[in-house]
């Protein structure tokens, strides 16, 4: 069964520049995917492609202009079903550690008592455990980011959606947060789309990957990703993940 | 330990400026009505030390009255103009005007209107002070982050959660900077403001200081409001700690792992 269905989505941006009419810029055109139960599905693109577009719009923010989205069958409307990771991890610097990570459920109406019996698991595995009072200034890169993951996880929904969630992290943090990653997905079995530049990461993490055009934005071209879970660093070295890579970055540098 | 080292060198300019004023007097046999001696300054605040407590608190009264009065309609004036455009056209520049009034103009004509009871300084002090509670919380409300602001919406947050955990703790540096210069400005407006006339107070105390020519006790004074002045400040600093126990861990990090 298909939890996100993206059906024919054009995204016009009016814009309106000293009064004068400037062009309307066209960020999407026609754009259709979809993510099957418990799938990641990975969306790589080049810059100004309308990632962000789309974004906002499977998070409710915007309203399409044209097109729609279901999920789980439900037309995509003010009740929000997806749990939405921006790249930067805003968090709130004056909530500390405990309540940053539950900010997301306790505004999703998730009572306080069924949070705490999730919590302490949780922390441990997110490697967060023993923070619960510090206040996130006082977190190093990546523990921020896992705490914004942390945060998205807890909330309520039937999808996550991450942007570029280990972008601002430098090469050795990310790959550690990838392994992490999939130990956390393993056990637990929602949907994911994940929006990233970093063709190694959508090869590491995703069972399919969409590489979007450049504006206006659809889908050029899918790849399944067949190698078995859980990936090492050593998947990065067989040769079908070289041919893999080598493929989408031509179809990155056609888009 | 780095408190101390903070302080240090400015405590050394003053007492090292202490001694050369004291020195210099007794060296130049300069006549006490000109500049008298810091220990003859000392020995004056010690001798009138029930009359400076009164008046001085005549003074701190006006200041901290006007000043609490001013933190609320400086917030509520801040808070409107940052969120009605219409307020904001029809009232900033007029509020930009008013600040322009000097106070030595508009302190006899609130003495007309009110008279000469501690309302009206207290009101004074008001003014005084608003201005830079309302511009600073009306521009920090002003520029929330909109990602931030976004963010809480997708996870379904009502307008007035938005306020709770965004734009007011965002706005609360800003708001406790204005606050600071307010406060600096408070017992320099209660001092003017006891121009206007009235029984008690640090400014009665300096004129009635000048007529007697007792230069000593008009620098007692001046020390006096330095004081307060200082004191207020540094009020305001805690109260900001308190308010924002997270600012002061910005400094620390605990590393990775």
């Amino acid at each position: 069964m298909n939890v996100i269905d993206v059906r024919g989505l054009t995204h016009q941006f009016n814009r309106n520049s000293g009064g004068g009419r400037a062009p309307a810029i066209l960020a999407i055109k026609g754009l259709s995917f979809s993510v099957m139960e418990g799938e990641f599905v990975a969306v790589v693109g080049p810059s100004g492609c309308g990632k962000s577009t789309l974004l906002r719009i499977l998070s409710g923010l915007i309203h399409p202009t044209e097109g729609e989205v279901f999920i789980k069958g439900q037309k995509l409307a003010d009740s929000n079903p997806i749990a939405y990771m921006p790249q930067r991890d805003l968090l709130l610097p004056w909530l500390n550690v405990q309540k940053n990570a539950t900010l997301g459920a306790r505004l999703s109406g998730v009572s306080k008592a069924e949070i705490q019996s999730k919590l302490p698991h949780l922390f441990r595995q997110f490697g967060l455990d023993g923070f619960q009072e510090s206040w996130p200034s006082q977190l190093s890169g990546g523990m921020r980011q896992r705490l914004a993951l942390l945060r998205t996880f807890l909330m309520p929904r039937d999808v996550i959606l991450l942007d570029e969630p280990f972008g601002s992290l430098d090469a050795i943090t990310r790959r550690d947060m990838q392994n992490w990653l999939q130990g956390v997905l393993d056990s637990d079995q929602r949907s994911v789309l994940l929006v990233t530049h970093d063709v190694d990461e959508a090869l590491m993490l995703a069972d399919r990957v969409l590489v979007m055009t450049n504006r206006p934005g659809k889908i050029l071209k899918e790849v399944r990703v067949e190698f078995p879970r859980p990936r090492y660093t050593q998947t990065l070295t067989l040769p079908k993940f070289t041919e893999l890579k080598e493929l989408l970055l031509q179809s990155l540098a056609e888009a | 330990m780095r408190q101390v080292n903070n302080i240090f060198p400015s405590f050394l300019v003053i007492v090292s400026t202490v001694v050369f004023w004291e020195l210099a007097v007794g060296f130049w046999d300069i006549p006490h009505g000109i500049l008298p001696a810091p220990s003859q300054i000392m020995g004056e605040a010690v001798r009138l030390r029930s009359v400076l407590l009164g008046h001085a608190l005549t003074t701190l009264t006006e200041a901290l009255a006007g000043l609490i009065l001013a933190i609320f309609v400086g917030g509520v004036v801040g808070a409107l103009i940052s969120s009605f455009g219409f307020i904001r056209r029809a009232f900033l520049p007029i509020l930009v005007i008013t600040q322009n009034i000097p106070m030595m103009v508009l302190a006899p004509l609130i003495v007309v209107w009110f008279g000469f009871g501690i309302q009206p300084k207290i009101g004074i002090v008001t003014l005084v002070c608003f201005f830079p509670i309302a511009v600073n919380t009306a521009d920090a409300l002003m520029r929330s982050d909109q990602e931030l602001l976004e963010l809480l919406k997708s996870m379904g947050a009502t307008r007035w959660q938005l306020m709770r955990l965004v734009r007011i703790p965002e706005a609360l540096p800003a708001f406790f900077s204005g606050l600071q210069i307010a406060a600096t400005y408070a017992i320099l407006g209660a001092v003017f403001s006891e121009f206007a006339g009235g029984t008690s107070g640090l400014w009665l105390f300096i004129g009635r200081s000048q007529r007697a020519y007792r230069t000593d006790q008009m620098f007692v004074a001046v020390v006096l409001i330095a004081l307060l002045s200082i004191c207020l400040f540094l009020l305001v600093r805690w109260l900001a700690r308190i308010a924002m126990p997270w600012h002061i861990s910005e400094s620390q990090m605990y590393s990775d792992e």
